[in-house]
């Protein structure tokens, strides 16, 4: 196979020694046999005479040595490559738009798959990431994982990790990031290996607080270390605690959450110093035997099945909770079950799953348009080529022949278009990934072009331009050869491929309308999130996180941070309030309690209730009026009895029409409930009125240490950023302050997704609305072209220039008209699978219906309006001269 | 005397080519000549079919080509048979025998 490539490829390109050769050989047989039939008694001139004539055509035995050589496929293949780029020299303007429509079209289906592909096909960085299983949802005390691990006989290995923010200070520069607490042989489990220093062994994680050590991420060697190569050895602090650099993780590699990078990983054992809350238990989470906190994963041993590798991981769980006294009968649903985790962990996967496939349909749909947009101008020019064409049949060209010859065209068409395209979604990715906001851009969503993409771009490319370029390659050597040579255009053009071009049109226009209708759809969608009332006052509140615990304060002296940092930043003038909560409204952060209200039966979806814990004035500040009761004062300290303010819904949901205030309830300890708080949204935009628990962070033994102050000030919040840094940095200069941004700011970011489906769709669905307009054009001016003579008789005849325009307006819009028609058709159907993909979304709407048509129409108007004009300025005199 | 020649087969026409430089390398006439030769007349090679043959042969790696001297000394390109080309005449000689007996079987019978 090989061989017969290689000696096609040297006659291709020692093209001129083969023929000469051939040649020689042919002339060397033909004097052979003249001096033969010499030999027989024949005279010179006889034997020449009888030799040629039985050798035949000696150009056709040379044609058919090169068919024979193989080189005629290569050739051809070449040569119509050249003629194509000819071709587009000629007709630059046909080639540019085609080629930047096609562009925008693969450019935005490379753009979506690449997204898609980073979220939901990469496997991890890691060596054989199908073989990594996880459990999720289930997690783990240290014992557990330790019998796990020295006792399990399906996994050749099995890492625990616990990942946690945590302050990295580095010369006196404090951050907040991600920490991950690992076991000893989770870099080798993984297989992952530091390019530089070394990686953890189960010697680092074997004695508790023996070995400060800590492997960084490339990133944060990269911007915080300027990538030296001494930084092995180096210290840095977390919080507040030296620990050792002995290696640095490969690029790319930033654990085994996809969300959220994790900076740098310690040992297991190193846990009390990175972990605030155990200080409180005076336990060490590894000897507590109750505290479930670690994520494992396994790599599967050798020949061992995913099914396997879960009966025998459940036999060592289940006999582990049996030993901490889970009945018997309860055991059985807390069977765990086993994923593959080679693409590792994402929240965002979940949650961006439906947008992304509902982009990718609308990308799709984008293209197809732009592909009709390029069989439409191909049909066209079909009408200009029709001569060359019958010149080239009439030549002896195969049908078949030429087919290839426009096919190969078209392809090198898409083929380029898929070349702009790549880069035009590359630049596109970046720019989309700026627009999320850093506390919801995922780090190592790293998008790039690789072979699976590429892949894509290729096969998408070469579909492209077989799908626009078949039916016009088809048509164009269906033609009458006689009359095409005679020049007569206009019959030779055929009704057929008309009606063909007019019924692209209306394709272009019905899928366009969809498009606008999606795009209406999502617009409507987040006009409704962003007009829906939260129940809180956003306007001049500034707000911001910081967690002193994580830079080794105790409880109580986080406590007194607090309450100093409130009293200084009150003290700056413009500053109305200061207020805090444990979880920052409308950032996605949430706590549940169990709430049991003595006397009530369990409410019906169960006793789970939102809580947060606040402190200051915090519902004077959020704007969250108390209904009835009294809100948190002074008075309410650690020594009282502990008091809690619900909100409307959550009374509601747990003591139906009676009254609460006064009433007693319990979770972990028992709470008297002394108010009744208005409904507001909590963690998100989106969600329905939730019930929340409100706690005094002052009446708590263990209150939460990173808390979101909230700033009320007098005018614009953001001019007092500084000040509010400098408060927290004259307390201390290494608790870093974090999500620092205006109430209005983390309401938009709340709904980022909303708005960028909705500005994405948008952009698409006025990208086919573009495309359908120029193909409306095309056939239009087309029309007007070949009308050009019966215009001219009608004005002669006496028809005014309003009606020669209305003649062709009606025409586009007659076309506009029905497309519009198929489109509420398509759309009808496409509304399905919308609301099977995003169930909130709703269905279309007559307005929404009205709105994109009228779009439309305003639209395919004005596509109309140039031919149109253009054909009232017909001049009668010339028009009746035409041809 | 054109009747009673016979047209090759594409697929007949290559073995037959290969066995007739199996005895040693030959020039394109030599082997239509052979041929026609050893089949009594019977068989002609006509140029038209003999050198697309020889061009294909040689781009599946059966025959080689060599430039070298003709009897009369002359320069003449030589076939050779390759290693493989060797191995595809046994193979093919073994199924074309198979084949004529067995057509031969069927014809013959009563």
């Amino acid at each position: 196979m090989l061989s017969d490539w290689i000696y096609r490829l040297r006659s291709l390109f020692q093209k001129k020694s083969m023929e000469h050769e051939l040649d020689a050989e042919l002339q060397f047989h033909f004097e052979h046999q003249r001096e033969k039939y010499m030999a027989q008694g024949l005279s010179r001139e006889d034997a020449t005479r009888k030799a040629l004539l039985q050798f035949g055509g000696v150009e056709q035995i040379k044609e058919e040595c090169r068919q024979a050589r193989g080189v005629a496929l290569v050739e051809s293949m070449l040569q119509d490559i050249i003629y194509a780029f000819r071709n587009w020299r000629r007709s630059p303007v046909f080639a540019s738009i085609a080629i930047l429509s096609l562009a925008l079209g693969i450019g935005a289906n490379t753009a979506i798959f690449s997204i898609i592909d980073t979220l939901l096909f990469k496997n991890l960085p890691v060596q054989h990431p199908v073989e990594l299983e996880q459990a999720p949802d289930k997690t783990f005390s240290y014992q557990m994982y330790r019998d796990i691990k020295e006792n399990n006989n399906v996994f050749s290995g099995v890492l625990a990790r616990y990942p946690t923010p945590a302050t990295i200070t580095n010369n006196d520069l404090s951050e907040r990031e991600v920490v991950e607490i690992v076991s000893g042989n989770y870099f080798s489990v993984l297989g992952v290996t530091p390019p530089l220093g070394r990686a953890f062994t189960d010697d680092d994680d074997s004695v508790p607080l023996a070995k400060a050590v800590t492997i960084i991420s490339y990133r944060y060697w990269q911007t915080h270390l300027s990538a030296a190569p001494d930084a092995i050895g180096k210290t840095i602090r977390i919080n507040n605690y030296p620990f050792t650099i002995i290696g640095i993780a490969p690029p790319g590699f930033f654990g085994v959450e996809v969300d959220g990078a994790t900076d740098a990983w310690v040992p297991i054992m190193m846990e009390p110093k990175v972990l605030p809350t155990s200080d409180v238990s005076g336990e060490l989470a590894i000897n507590d035997k109750n505290w479930f906190w670690l994520t494992i994963f396994g790599r599967r041993a050798a020949g061992v099945t995913e099914k396997q590798a879960e009966a025998g991981l459940n036999v060592l769980y289940l006999r582990e909770l049996e030993d901490l006294g889970v009945p018997k009968a309860r055991l059985q649903k807390e069977t765990l079950h086993l994923e593959p985790a080679g693409k590792g962990i994402s929240r965002l996967r979940a949650d961006l799953r439906p947008s992304l496939y509902i982009l990718m349909v609308v990308v799709g749909l984008v293209l197809l348009v732009a592909c009709a947009n390029i069989a439409n101008l191909l049909l066209a020019r079909c009408v200009s080529r029709q001569k060359e064409i019958a010149v080239r049949l009439a030549l002896g060209a195969g049908r078949a022949r030429l087919i290839r010859q426009l096919l190969t065209e078209s392809v090198l068409l898409g083929l380029t278009g898929g070349l702009l395209g790549t880069a035009l979604s590359v630049w596109g990715v970046g720019l989309l990934l700026r627009f999320l906001p850093s506390s919801r851009r995922p780090l190592s969503l790293e998008v790039g072009i690789n072979p699976r993409v590429l892949g894509f771009v290729i096969a998408i490319s070469f579909l492209t331009g077989l799908v626009f370029g078949l039916v016009p390659a088809l048509q164009a050597v269906r033609l009458d050869l006689t009359k095409s040579l005679k020049d007569e255009i206009a019959i030779v053009i055929g009704s057929r491929r008309f009606e063909l071009r007019k019924g692209l049109v209306i394709f272009q226009v019905a899928l366009s309308l969809v498009l606008l209708m999606v795009a209406g759809l999502f617009i409507r969608g987040l006009r409704k999130v962003s007009s829906v009332n939260l129940g809180i006052d956003t306007e001049n509140v500034l707000m911001a996180t910081l967690d002193p615990s994580r830079n080794g304060y105790s409880i109580t002296q986080a406590g007194n941070f607090y309450r100093q940092l409130s009293e200084r930043l009150k003290e700056i003038p413009g500053v109305k309030d200061v207020c805090a909560s444990q979880s920052a409204l409308l950032s996605g952060d949430h706590n549940f309690i169990t709430l049991i209200v003595p006397g009530r039966p369990a409410p019906p979806q169960g006793r789970q209730v939102l809580y947060n814990e606040v402190s200051g004035d915090f519902f004077g500040v959020t704007g969250i009026q108390i209904k009835s009761g009294r809100n948190f004062g002074p008075q309410d300290t650690p020594g009282t009895s502990r008091f809690a303010i619900i909100n409307e819904a959550a009374a509601k949901y747990f003591f139906g029409e009676e009254n609460p205030v006064g009433k007693k309830a319990r979770f972990v300890w028992p709470i008297e409930i002394i108010g009744i708080a208005a409904d507001s949204k909590f963690d998100q935009v989106t969600e329905e009125k939730p019930g929340i628990l409100y706690f005094s962070s002052d009446q708590i033994d263990e209150p939460d240490s990173e808390r979101t102050i909230y700033l009320k000030t007098s005018d614009n919040p953001t001019k007092y950023i500084a000040a509010l840094k400098d408060a927290v940095a004259n307390l201390d200069k290494n608790v870093p302050l974090y999500n620092i941004k205006t109430f209005e700011e983390q309401k938009a970011e709340a709904l980022t997704k909303e708005r960028l489906t909705a500005t994405l769709s948008t952009f698409f669905g006025v990208l086919a609305l573009l495309l359908a307009a120029i193909g409306l054009y095309g056939v239009i001016a087309y029309t007007v072209q070949r009308r050009t003579r019966e215009i001219g008789v009608r004005m002669v005849m006496g028809a005014g220039r309003g009606s020669v325009i209305w003649m062709v307006m009606r025409n586009a819009l007659g076309l506009s008209i029905i497309g519009v028609s198929v489109g509420i058709l398509l759309s009808h159907w496409f509304s399905g699978f919308l609301t099977s993909q995003l169930p909130g979304l709703g269905t279309t709407d007559s307005l929404t219906v009205i709105a994109s048509s009228i779009v439309l129409l305003v639209a395919a108007t004005v596509a109309a309006v140039i031919p149109a004009w253009s054909a009232s300025r017909v001049d009668p005199m010339v028009a009746l001269r035409y041809e | 005397m054109t009747e009673e020649h016979l047209e090759l087969p594409q697929g007949t026409l290559d073995i037959v080519i290969l066995k007739t430089i199996a005895l040693g390398p030959q020039h394109g006439w030599a082997i239509a000549e052979r041929i026609q030769q050893i089949s009594s007349d019977v068989l002609q090679v006509r140029q038209g079919s003999l050198y697309p043959a020889l061009h294909r042969l040689q781009r599946r790696g059966w025959i080689k080509a060599k430039w070298g001297a003709s009897d009369n000394n002359r320069k003449a390109k030589f076939y050779e048979l390759t290693p493989s080309g060797r191995k595809q005449l046994e193979a093919e000689t073994n199924s074309w025998r198979k084949l004529t007996a067995a057509v031969d079987q069927v014809l013959d019978m009563t």
